[in-house]
């Protein structure tokens, strides 16, 4: 619902405002008047009153998303035209059994994507996020992919793992999903793909 | 004696030094079912990272591609979700509603009114909130289902229907942090409408639940309810109650001081000066600079005076006076900085705001500066700005990128349509149409042969090469037999020429048959060939236009981006420089207020020594007290 700092934030408001009674209390009686009762303890908001800035920033985001989205797809149709455009995912399911370090993923023996992971991308991935790993081009035929795994495995040992699929590329965008998961009843994960239609 | 006030600045200040990332997500949950469509997955990849821009990009861009057909409604979700974190909200709330339509899954629909209940929650429409959550039938997700419970819980409590709160929070799994928060905000609720012991059980219920955990975020939260805990104690003159439950707050966490203040005044104030004094020495001697040590300073002083230690407080309140002098001193330049526009310089030195590379940040050690501007950061309105620049900062990345990037389409373009030029001679002398015609004239020629063969029967017309040999050289012989008739006897030669012709035609008649299907079969096969070719010609021909049109397409798509990314760039910049001076203006004026703030405490500081002075003076005066 709300990130992690706001919620700190929200916490800090809360307190601030315990304590603002606190101190309201200690002040009023001191002047011998009812302490008013603080009672709003939210969390800061998305929204915030409108300003004129803020107005104009608006606008400017939707501008730029309109912008960014038609430069992204011109992008893409240059550099990687439908008939030739293949891309490599990457999704993590439950991971317990293995601590992603690194892949390494060849195309026809040729190595097209090396990439070490941060605590943050492995974070999304856990969470559900899939990676796109490679986009590139590549001819109609077949081919055949070898991804690397490497990482860390059950009982905390160094693990490395290679898989090979072979796929068969026409004339419409390949998608091709590599997929890590646990395998409980080997207690080993296990790394399976997929070509999407 | 002020040492609550001083306690209210450390607690924002918390806020800050907890460490936690300044642009989290929204909504930082894992995926609920399966991926069912790539870009979605991928969208919250980025989304799960804080990169909003990236994964609303993405989103729309897979949108125009038709790549989202499959979970629409979750992506359209996530969408409307971003677009709320961004700032869009009526966007956000378009889309949300977009999705309530009859069509729609009632799992999503739930989702949906969850969702628009956080919205009219965050715009303070409590009543519309509610209502929204009402509608919701059946349970969301777990996690989402625990969320929601704390959304009634905030409810309810702003609605002071304590039983109701307590119930709903009831209903959130104790293992979830959103239970933490709920009994955490019920907690403070009864101590501030006066049920302290009530509220007392809650906060200490989080703490106890979170002693163990080595979760930051659960730290502070458990750190915070020992303190809010403490400080009512500490209200309610409960003073061994109060030490009890400061004691726990963690030495090394950010409220640290804050609580060794709260103790030192508990023992102050259960006869124990000692006690009370080291505390707040030891506060002074971390040697840090934030409220809780400026209040120690005087606490120091008014500890020892009101213990009758006349010259050692009126020491104290003089070392108070110099180091809030100090204080002052810093926050003067502090102010000076800001207004010289380093301030974005302090705040990048800090993490506050990242250019590119967000991952690689590495934070810089804090500036001299940086406890004092950590106090006015502290204000929801001041994270509020900031974000806003962040996030203009990373548009004005982005089209930096961009604007670098089109050149480089350009040329690729450019060697593309050049490439194209050079094959096209080839493709148009395939695709010949001339050519082409011929070829289907020299076919139409022999399909008149084969039909004329066929109609006449015509057997000769088959012959092979020898055949043809032979026959010529039969009507050779003919002819000469015709020459010589009237000479010699030619009966023999006559006989055989005949006997030799007829078994010829005989042979060729006999297998005309085979020989005639033969040809017609060559006639397919060479219609077959002329028809790919007219095929092949014309699928070149197409794929030809199609590709120049595809290139004139791109042409047209990347021609004036760059004008359009230079107007865009400069609006960005030019609402990053307004967004900065509103943040400047923001935090000058906390830093006033702290400088305000921290004058009075020095003038107090300065009053105390006077005052004190002046006593002690008039007891040493003859007759005075000694």
């Amino acid at each position: 619902m709300t990130s992690p700092l706001i919620r700190l934030l929200f916490l800090g408001f809360c307190l601030s405002l315990s304590l603002s009674a606190a101190h309201a209390q200690q002040e009023n009686e001191e002047i011998g008047t009812d302490a008013p009762s603080e009672q709003v303890i939210d969390a800061p908001s998305e929204a915030a009153p409108s300003t004129r800035l803020q107005g104009e920033i608006r606008d400017l985001k939707k501008q730029v998303l309109q912008l960014n989205k038609d430069l992204f797809l011109l992008e893409e149709d240059l550099l990687f035209p439908a008939n030739t455009q293949f891309s490599v995912f990457l999704s993590l399911d439950a991971g317990q059994l293995f601590g992603l370090d690194a892949v390494q993923l060849k195309v026809d023996d040729k190595i097209v994507a090396n990439h070490l992971y941060t605590d943050r991308e492995l974070s999304a991935l856990k969470r559900g996020g899939v990676q796109r790993l490679f986009i590139g081009n590549l001819p109609t035929g077949e081919h055949e992919i070898i991804a690397i795994f490497v990482g860390t495995g059950p009982q905390g040992r160094d693990y490395r793992r290679a898989e090979s699929l072979n796929i068969e590329k026409g004339e419409d965008p390949l998608f091709v999903e590599l997929r890590i998961t646990d395998d409980p009843t080997k207690e080993q994960p296990a790394f399976t793909s997929r070509v999407w239609e | 004696m002020t040492p609550t006030r001083a306690l209210i600045r450390s607690l924002s200040l918390a806020a800050l030094l907890a460490g936690v990332p300044l642009w989290a997500a929204g909504d930082t949950q894992p995926q609920e079912g399966q991926i069912r469509e790539l870009a979605y997955g991928n969208a919250l990849y980025h989304y799960f990272q804080d990169r909003p821009l990236t994964a609303i990009t993405r989103l729309l861009a897979a949108r125009d591609r038709g790549r989202l057909e499959r979970q629409k409604g979750d992506a359209d979700l996530l969408l409307g979700n971003l677009y709320y974190g961004y700032g869009l909200i009526p966007d956000a709330v378009a889309l949300f509603n977009a999705l309530l339509d009859d069509d729609s899954p009632q799992s999503l629909r739930n989702r949906v009114w969850f969702n628009l209940a956080r919205v009219e929650y965050d715009q303070g429409n409590y009543h519309q909130a509610a209502d929204l959550l009402q509608r919701l039938d059946g349970e969301l997700p777990a996690v989402r289902e625990a969320q929601k419970n704390y959304l009634l819980t905030r409810l309810l409590l702003r609605a002071d229907r304590i039983e109701d709160a307590t119930h709903a929070l009831k209903r959130i799994p104790t293992d979830s942090i959103w239970r933490d928060y709920a009994e955490y905000n019920l907690g403070i609720t009864q101590i501030a409408q006066g049920r302290a012991d009530n509220g007392r059980s809650w906060l200490l219920s989080v703490a106890e639940r979170n002693g163990a955990t080595e979760q930051a975020e659960r730290q502070a939260l458990g750190d915070a309810a020992r303190l809010a805990a403490g400080l009512s104690a500490l209200r309610n003159s409960l003073w061994g109650q109060a030490i009890d439950d400061l004691r726990l707050v963690r030495i090394d966490g950010p409220l640290s001081n804050t609580a060794l203040l709260a103790s030192a005044w508990a023992w102050h104030h259960q006869g124990n000066p000692l006690q009370a004094t080291g505390m707040m020495q030891a506060i002074i001697d971390k040697g840090q600079k934030d409220p809780a040590t400026r209040e120690a300073h005087i606490a120091l002083g008014q500890v020892q005076e009101q213990s009758g230690n006349l010259k050692l407080s009126a020491w104290y309140y003089d070392r108070a006076a110099q180091y809030l002098q100090q204080s002052l001193d810093d926050i003067d330049r502090v102010i000076t900085g800001v207004e010289e526009g380093n301030l974005i310089q302090t705040l990048l030195d800090q993490g506050q705001i990242h250019t590119r590379g967000r991952d690689a940040l590495k934070q810089a050690p804090p500036s001299e500066a940086s406890p004092y501007l950590i106090e006015a950061m502290a204000s929801d309105e001041f994270q509020r700005q900031v974000r806003n620049l962040q996030q203009l900062i990373d548009i004005r990345d982005r089209l930096l990128d961009w604007q670098q990037t089109i050149p480089t389409f350009e040329l690729m373009l450019d060697e593309r349509q050049r490439a194209f030029d050079a094959r096209k001679p080839r493709v148009e002398q395939s695709t010949d149409l001339q050519r082409l015609e011929a070829l289907h004239q020299q076919r139409q020629d022999f399909a008149d042969e084969v039909e004329r063969i066929g109609r006449e029967q015509d057997a000769r017309a088959l012959a092979n090469e020898d055949e043809t040999d032979f026959l010529e050289q039969l009507d050779e012989i003919r002819e000469l037999i015709e020459q010589l008739r009237g000479s010699q006897d030619l009966g023999e030669a006559e006989e055989k020429y005949r006997l030799m012709h007829g078994l010829l035609l005989w042979d060729l008649e006999t297998d005309f048959p085979r020989r005639y299907w033969a040809l017609q079969r060559e006639l397919e096969l060479l219609d077959r060939a002329l028809n790919e070719a007219d095929q092949a010609a014309e699928s070149l021909r197409g794929a030809s236009a199609r590709h120049q049109l595809d290139l004139n397409d791109l042409s047209e798509r990347i021609d004036g981006q760059d004008a359009v990314i230079a107007a865009r760039l400069a609006d960005t910049q030019r609402l990053i420089d307004a967004q900065q001076q509103a943040i400047n203006e923001l935090i000058i004026e906390a830093l006033r207020q702290l400088r305000r703030h921290t004058q009075q405490l020095r003038l107090s500081a300065r009053y105390s020594v006077a005052r004190l002075y002046d006593k002690l003076t008039e007891d040493q005066k003859p007759g005075g007290v000694k």
